[in-house]
C-alpha cells in the first residue's frame, strides 16, 4: 500500500467540535407541527381531508345559489341525469342535485351535532369520573359498562318510534350511547395525567376541578378526542341512513342522504340514480372521514409505524 | 372462571332488564295506538280489546304483568295479525335469519382473514393495495345501501342472481354478501395491521432466525397470534349481522326474523315489537359472553379471575 | 492452532429510508476462531445489532441492502445465498439470542414445542426423541422440573428463565456460532451474571464459538477473548481483552473506559461522559466520524478516513494518532485509574 504524504501540519491537534452534533439533536418543531407533517404524508387522509372540504362548501354554496329549491316540483318525472337535470329528478320531479346538497346540509348537520354531543357528555363523564375516582368512578364506569352492554339499536328504533321522526329527534337518538366511548377514553387519559406533578401543583394552589378540566387535562388528551370525534361522525351518518331505511328518518320534504337513498332504493329499477347518487355520498363520506380520523390517529402515535 | 361466568350473567341480566324496562316504557310513550289504523272499532269491542291486553290496567300493573311475561318468554300474540302468537312468529322467521347470518358470517371472517392475510405477506406491493382499497370500500358503503346496488347491478341488470325470495341456496348469496361485505372489509384491515404488527416482533425474527421457512412461519406462529384480536371483533360481528338482516331481509324479500321485526315496528304492534327486541338482546348478550369465554380458552395469557380489564 | 470458522470481510449494510440511505454498516472486517468468544461493543446506532443480524442475513431487505462484502463461514460465502439456502445455516450451524426474552418467545405456544421445532427443522430424528432432548437441554441450561416446563408456555416463566429458555433453543441443533445480542441487558444485575456464567460453560464443554453484542464494558471483561469496538458503522478498535483494557489506543476506546461508572471510589470525581451524539449516518461525515467528540482530533481527522493501523499481531486501531507524524497522546490519567480501579474490583471477586 502506497503511503500517501500528508503535511505534517495536518497532525496539529484541534479538537473536537460536539456542539455541531448537538444541534442535530436540537432540532425541534412544535407538537402539532410534527403531527401536521405526519399527517401530511399520508396520501389517504389527505384525499379523504379534500373530499370532506369539497363536500362541506358545495353543501354551503350550491343549495343557496342554485336556480332550484330541493322542494320544487319541476314536472319532469325520474328523468336520467342530463345537462339540465345534472344527477336527474325524482318522482315528484325535484332535481336530485339541489337536493343532494341540501340532504347534505341535514346528513352532516346531524353526524357532527350528534358527535358534539357526545364530545361534551363523554368529556364531562370521562374527566369528572377520572378526577373523582375511588368509588364515584367505579360506580360510574360500571354505569357505562351496562349500558354498553344493551344493544343500542334496539333502543334507539324503539326511541324513535316514540318521539316522531326529525331532525332533533334523530340527533338525540344517535348522541344516546355514542358517548360512552368518548368517556372511556377521556377517562383513560385524565387518569394518566392526574398523578402528574404539574396537576398536583395546580391543585395545591388551590385551583378548582374545572379550570383544571380545562386548562390542563383537555389539552393534553385533545388528540384522542379529535381522533374519537372524527370516528364518530361516519358512524353517524350510517346509523342516520340506516334509521331512515327503517322508515324513521327526517320527514318530507326535507330530505337527508338516507331518506333520498332509502326512497331511490324503491324506485331503483327505473331510476337507477335515485340511488346511486346519495349512496355515492354516503360512502364517499363515510369513507371521507374515517381516512382523516385514521390519519390523525397515526400522526399523533408516536411510535412511528413506516 | 366460575366466578367470571357468575359475574358476567348478573351483568347480563341487568342489562336485560334495563332493556326489556325502556322498550316498556317508551313504548307506552308512543303516540298511537296499535288498533287506531285498523277500520273503525265499535266501542264495546275496543273496549274489550283494550281489556284483553291490559291497556287499561294503570301503568305499573302493566308493568308487572309485562315483567313476569318477558320473564317466561310469554309474548303473547301480535296486536296486528291476531292469533298469531309472538312465539310462532320468532321461530317461523329465525332459523331463515340464523341461516343468513351464518353464512354472511362465514363469508366475512373466512375472506376478511384470507385478504388481511394476503395483504400483510406482500404489504406494499399491488396485492396489499388491492385488497387495502377493497377493504376500505366495504366499511365504507353501509350494507343496506350496497343490498340494493347489488340488487340492481348483479341480479336485474347482469342477472347473475336471483332477484330476491328464498327459494333455495342461490337465494341467500346476494342478502349475505351483502350483509358480510362491510364486517369483511372490517376484519380485513384488522387482520392486515396485526399481522403487520406480528411480523416485526421478535419471536418472529426469532422464528426465522431457528432456519424456518417463511411461510411455515406465517401459518405456525405468525397466524395465531394475529388473529386474536379478530376474535374479540366476533361479538360486534354478531350484532352488525343482526342489524344488517333487519333492511337487507327486506330488500331481497326474504322471510326472516328481521323482516317480521322491521314491520312490527312500522305497525306499531307492540307485542311483536317487545317480544323479538327481547329475544336479540338475549341472543346479542350471550354472543359477545360467549366470545369472551372463547377468547380465555385460545389466548393462554388470559386468566379470567373475578374482574376482567 | 484453532480453525477460523468466520471471516467478515469489508462487509457494507445500507438502508433506504424516508428520510435517505442510512450507511449503517461501513466496511467491517473481523474474524472469529473456534471455541472463541468476540465482545462487539459500542452505543446504540454504532451498528453492531446490524452487524450481528447481517451474519444471519436476518436484515429484511428491503430497507435492507447487503452493498458489498463478504460474510465466509467455514470457507462459504453467505451474502449470495438465497433465503432457502440460508434456511439451512440458521440455528443449525449459527443460532441467535436476542435481547428481550419477554418478547422473543411466542406466548401461544407451549416452551417445549419452541425447542423441538428448531430440532426438528435441521435434524432426521423422531418426535419422541427431539422430545427427550429438549428436556435435556432445559436441565442442561438449569432450569428445574423440566418435565412440567416443557408443557408450559413463556408467560409462566420469569425473565431469567425466559432467557434460559432462548439459550436452550439455540444450542438445540448445536451450531457452532452462537450470535448473543445483548442477552443480558434486560435482566437484573444477578441474573445477569448467572446467564454469563452459564454461557461461559456451554462453551467449554461444546466448543461453540460465540459473539457477544453488548454496550456494557464489564462485561466485557468478563466473557470475552477478543474484543471489536464499533462506532459509527465502523470498527475502531480491535484486539484482545488485554489488549483493550490494558493498551487502548482509540480515543473512542478511552471515552468508554473512562465512562465506567465506579460505585466504590471517590463520589466527588465527576463520571465522565463522551460529549456530543453520534453523527447521523444518513450523511457519514467526510474524515474520522468520531472527529466532532474526540478532543484530541486534528485537522487530518477531518478530511480523511484514517485506515486501520497496526498496534501488534493482534491489535489494530483506526485513528489518525498512530500515524508516526501525530503526537503522542499517552492514555489520559483519568481513564487509567478507571480501568486499574475496575480491574483491581473484579480480581478482587474472583478470589
Amino acid at each position: 500500500m502506497t503511503q500517501q504524504q500528508i503535511e505534517k501540519d495536518k497532525f496539529k491537534i484541534v479538537g473536537g467540535n460536539h456542539e455541531a452534533t448537538d444541534k442535530l439533536a436540537d432540532k425541534s418543531i412544535s407538537f402539532w407541527k410534527e403531527v401536521f407533517i405526519r399527517f401530511s404524508h399520508n396520501k389517504m387522509a389527505i384525499f379523504g381531508l379534500i373530499a370532506l372540504i369539497i363536500i362541506v362548501l358545495m353543501a354551503t354554496f350550491v343549495p343557496m345559489f342554485s336556480q332550484y329549491h330541493y322542494s320544487d316540483q319541476l314536472g319532469v318525472y325520474n328523468a336520467p341525469p342530463s345537462s339540465e337535470y345534472w344527477f336527474g329528478t325524482d318522482d315528484l320531479g325535484r332535481d336530485i342535485f339541489v337536493r343532494i346538497w341540501a340532504g347534505a346540509r341535514i346528513s352532516l348537520l346531524i353526524g357532527i351535532t350528534a358527535a358534539v354531543i357526545d364530545l361534551i357528555i363523554g368529556v364531562l363523564w370521562g374527566s369528572i369520573s377520572g378526577l373523582a375516582g375511588g368509588r364515584v368512578d367505579n360506580i360510574m364506569m360500571r354505569i357505562a359498562d351496562v349500558l354498553t352492554a344493551v344493544p343500542y339499536l334496539l333502543v334507539v328504533i324503539v326511541l324513535l318510534v316514540v318521539l316522531k321522526p326529525g331532525i332533533i329527534p334523530m340527533i338525540i337518538a344517535l348522541s344516546i350511547t355514542g358517548w360512552i366511548n368518548m368517556a372511556r377514553i377521556v377517562r383513560g387519559e385524565v387518569l394518566s395525567i392526574k398523578n402528574q406533578e404539574y396537576v398536583l401543583a395546580a391543585r395545591t394552589l388551590g385551583a378548582q376541578t374545572g379550570h383544571l378540566i380545562l386548562k390542563h387535562l383537555v389539552p393534553n388528551a385533545l388528540g384522542a378526542i379529535l381522533v374519537t370525534m372524527t370516528l364518530t361522525v361516519p358512524h353517524a351518518i350510517f346509523t342516520e341512513s340506516f334509521l331512515s331505511y327503517l322508515g324513521l328518518g327526517v320527514p318530507a320534504p326535507q330530505a337527508s342522504w338516507g331518506t333520498m337513498a332509502s326512497d331511490g332504493n324503491g324506485a331503483i329499477t327505473n331510476a337507477p340514480w335515485r340511488l346511486i347518487f346519495p349512496a355515492v355520498f354516503i360512502s364517499l363520506t363515510i369513507f371521507a372521514f374515517n381516512a382523516v380520523g385514521d390519519g390523525l390517529r397515526d400522526a399523533l402515535d408516536p411510535k412511528l409505524r413506516k | 372462571m366460575i366466578k367470571y361466568i357468575l359475574k358476567r350473567l348478573m351483568y347480563i341480566l341487568l342489562a336485560l332488564f334495563v332493556i326489556v324496562t325502556a322498550t316498556f316504557f317508551l313504548l307506552r310513550l308512543a303516540p298511537g295506538n296499535p288498533f287506531a289504523s285498523e277500520r273503525n272499532f265499535p266501542p264495546q269491542i275496543e273496549e274489550k280489546l283494550n281489556e284483553t291486553y291490559g291497556l287499561n290496567n294503570p301503568w305499573y300493573i302493566q308493568y308487572k304483568d309485562y315483567l313476569i311475561d318477558a320473564a317466561t318468554f310469554n309474548f303473547g300474540e301480535s296486536m296486528k295479525y291476531k292469533a298469531r302468537s309472538t312465539n310462532d312468529m320468532i321461530a317461523e322467521g329465525f332459523p331463515v335469519s340464523l341461516t343468513l347470518g351464518i353464512e354472511a358470517m362465514l363469508l366475512a371472517i373466512g375472506f376478511g382473514v384470507l385478504i388481511g392475510v394476503v395483504a400483510a405477506l406482500y404489504h406494499n406491493r399491488w396485492p396489499d393495495y388491492l385488497a387495502t382499497t377493497v377493504a376500505v370500500l366495504g366499511i365504507s358503503v353501509p350494507s343496506f345501501i350496497l343490498a340494493g346496488l347489488m340488487q340492481y347491478f348483479l341480479a336485474y341488470k347482469l342477472q347473475l342472481f336471483p332477484i330476491s325470495g328464498w327459494k333455495g341456496f342461490s337465494y341467500s348469496l346476494l342478502p349475505a354478501l351483502a350483509i358480510a361485505f362491510s364486517h369483511m372489509g372490517f376484519i380485513a384491515k384488522l387482520t392486515r395491521s396485526s399481522m403487520l404488527e406480528q411480523n416485526n416482533s421478535d419471536y418472529v425474527k426469532m422464528a426465522r432466525a431457528k432456519g424456518i421457512g417463511k411461510w411455515t412461519v406465517v401459518f405456525r406462529h405468525t397466524l395465531r397470534n394475529a388473529l386474536l384480536p379478530v376474535i374479540t371483533y366476533l361479538g360486534p360481528l354478531t350484532a352488525g349481522v343482526v342489524t344488517g338482516s333487519f333492511i337487507v331481509e327486506q330488500i331481497f324479500a326474504v322471510p326472516g326474523l328481521g323482516k317480521h321485526f322491521v314491520q312490527s315496528i312500522t305497525n306499531r304492534d307492540y307485542t311483536v315489537v317487545m317480544g323479538t327486541t327481547v329475544f336479540y338482546a338475549i341472543i346479542l348478550l350471550f354472543a359477545v359472553f360467549i366470545v369472551d369465554i372463547l377468547y380465555s380458552v385460545i389466548d393462554p395469557r388470559i386468566k379470567l379471575k373475578g374482574a376482567k380489564k | 492452532m484453532n480453525k477460523t470458522i468466520l471471516e467478515v470481510k469489508d462487509l457494507r449494510i445500507n438502508f433506504k429510508t424516508y428520510a435517505g440511505l442510512v450507511h449503517a454498516v461501513r466496511g467491517v472486517n473481523f474474524d472469529l476462531k473456534e471455541g472463541e468468544t468476540l465482545a462487539i461493543v459500542g452505543e446504540s446506532g454504532s451498528g453492531k445489532s446490524v452487524t450481528s443480524n447481517a451474519l444471519m442475513k436476518l436484515i429484511p431487505q428491503p430497507p435492507g441492502i447487503y452493498e458489498s462484502g463478504q460474510i465466509l463461514f467455514n470457507g462459504r460465502d453467505l451474502v449470495p445465498l438465497s433465503d432457502k439456502e440460508m434456511s439451512k445455516v440458521r440455528g443449525n450451524e449459527i443460532a441467535m439470542i436476542f435481547q428481550d426474552p419477554m418478547t422473543s418467545l411466542n406466548p401461544t405456544m407451549k416452551v417445549g414445542r419452541q425447542i423441538t421445532e428448531v430440532i426438528l427443522q435441521h435434524k432426521k430424528v423422531s418426535k419422541a426423541d427431539a422430545k427427550k432432548r429438549a428436556i435435556e437441554l432445559l436441565t442442561q441450561v438449569g432450569i428445574p422440573f423440566p418435565e412440567k416446563r416443557y408443557n408450559q408456555y413463556p408467560h409462566e416463566f420469569s425473565g431469567g428463565m425466559r432467557q434460559r429458555v432462548v439459550i436452550a433453543i439455540a444450542l438445540a441443533a448445536d451450531p457452532k456460532l452462537l450470535i448473543a445480542d445483548e442477552p443480558t441487558t434486560a435482566l437484573d444485575v444477578t441474573i445477569q451474571a448467572q446467564i454469563l456464567e452459564l454461557m461461559k460453560e456451554i462453551q467449554k464443554n461444546s466448543k461453540t464459538s460465540i459473539i457477544f453484542i453488548t454496550h456494557d464494558l464489564g462485561v466485557v471483561a468478563n466473557i470475552a477473548d477478543r474484543v471489536a469496538v464499533m462506532y459509527a458503522g465502523q470498527i475502531v478498535e480491535y484486539g484482545t481483552v488485554n489488549d483493550i483494557f490494558y493498551n487502548p489506543k482509540h480515543p473512542y476506546t478511552w471515552g468508554l473506559l473512562g465512562s465506567m461508572p465506579d460505585l466504590d471510589n471517590s463520589t466527588d470525581e465527576l463520571l465522565r461522559t463522551i460529549p456530543g451524539s453520534p453523527p447521523d449516518l444518513t450523511n457519514p461525515p467526510k474524515g474520522d466520524a468520531f472527529a466532532a467528540r474526540n478532543e484530541f482530533a486534528m485537522a487530518i481527522d477531518y478530511e480523511q478516513e484514517p485506515p486501520m493501523f497496526q498496534v501488534s499481531e493482534t491489535h489494530f486501531a483506526k485513528t489518525w494518532l498512530l500515524h508516526p507524524d501525530a503526537p503522542k497522546i499517552p492514555l489520559p490519567e483519568a481513564v487509567a485509574k478507571r480501568i486499574e480501579g475496575y480491574l483491581a474490583k473484579e480480581a478482587q471477586q474472583h478470589d
